[in-house]
């Protein structure tokens, strides 16, 4: 029996500006597959897609709110256990089997794919208010019109 | 091979990536009615703030004596340290900064050099000024030693700023294939 973890982290949403769309994006994401994987992943049922010699045994998850992120840690807890009685393909060895199987857990669990994360930019992301000044002041001016501002002269580098 | 992010300089040569700490940037009153003919009647009190800048405009236009700018362009440089809450507060943002998904910003490495260690910062494309290339030399000779970005981070920079700059949005857009 194995036992593993995956983490799924949702963010907090600002109180006052709220998430950007990339935030938005990557918390829906998570959820998204936070709950594929609860409801794809019943107890004793095996898993049909990337192994026929492991199987599941047991799922719990605990939440934790985590000071450093600022924001609640999904903590999903997969047992697993070899089902040996199927030999179906070629037997790669037990443990590797069942690494690959996890592996392949945490890749569908962990957030989107790599193609999907770097499509993802975030042009609108932006500081709402900027961290408070060094130093600030005012000063006192009287503005005087000097006129239209001419260009500066430059060498002409075709002539 | 060692390829340092930067260099100590001093004296009024300035060049693109130069970093001015505490450098005032002006913020004019929307409220202001400037006839634009004639000088104004009374004073106005126009706000200034201390900010950590980066020069941006091109080192070629800024050389002394062959100017070919009147204005130096500057973006903010906000401290890893300055975030207490909001975007770049988190880790996440850092990293998604770092790996070019928030192309507004731009990261750049800490500094180790003797006497002017800094940490993480990072250039806010959204929050450019402008100060007159007289006024900018002689806020680094008030600076005495000060730190610049060398290549080939500063045309990284330049480089990211562009990108921002000419981000072209489509009303319409292709849909997925």
């Amino acid at each position: 029996m194995r036992a593993m973890f995956i983490t799924a982290m949702i963010h907090q949403t600002y109180p006052t500006n709220g998430p950007s769309r990339y935030q938005e994006w990557i918390s829906k994401q998570q959820l998204r597959n936070k709950s594929l994987e609860i409801t794809s992943l019943p107890t004793g049922m095996r898993e049909f897609v990337n192994s026929d010699l492991a199987t599941i045994t047991g799922i719990s998850e605990t939440k934790v709110e985590d000071d450093f992120w600022k924001g609640p840690i999904f903590y999903i807890e997969v047992k697993t256990e070899l089902a040996t009685e199927n030999e179906t393909r070629i037997h790669k060895g037990d443990e590797e089997e069942l690494m690959a199987f996890q592996r392949s857990i945490d890749r569908s669990t962990l957030g989107p794919s790599l193609e999907e994360e770097e499509n993802m930019l975030d042009w609108d992301a932006h500081i709402e208010m900027p961290p408070p000044p060094y130093r600030a002041g005012t000063v006192k001016v009287r503005f005087k019109y000097i006129g239209r501002s001419k260009p500066i002269p430059i060498e002409d580098p075709w002539a | 091979m060692d390829y340092p992010w930067y260099k100590i300089v001093t004296g009024d040569d300035v060049q693109q990536g130069d970093i001015l700490e505490n450098c005032p940037v002006f913020v004019l009153p929307s409220e202001i009615h400037v006839d634009s003919t004639s000088t104004t009647s009374e004073l106005y009190e126009v706000p200034f703030e201390g900010r950590d800048v980066i020069i941006m405009s091109q080192t070629c236009d800024m050389v002394k004596g062959r100017e070919s700018i009147s204005e130096v362009l500057l973006c903010s440089v906000w401290k890893n340290s300055d975030f207490r809450e909001g975007l770049m507060s988190k880790k996440e943002d850092w990293n998604n900064a770092r790996k070019g998904r928030l192309p507004g910003f731009h990261v750049l490495n800490k500094c180790d050099l003797k006497g002017f260690k800094r940490d993480f910062s990072v250039v806010d494309f959204r929050r450019v000024h402008s100060l007159s290339i007289g006024l900018t030399r002689e806020i680094a000779v008030v600076l005495g030693k000060r730190i610049r970005l060398l290549p080939p981070y500063r045309e990284h920079l330049s480089q990211a700023f562009a990108r921002f700059f000419m981000r072209v949005g489509l009303p319409v857009d292709i849909p997925e294939f």
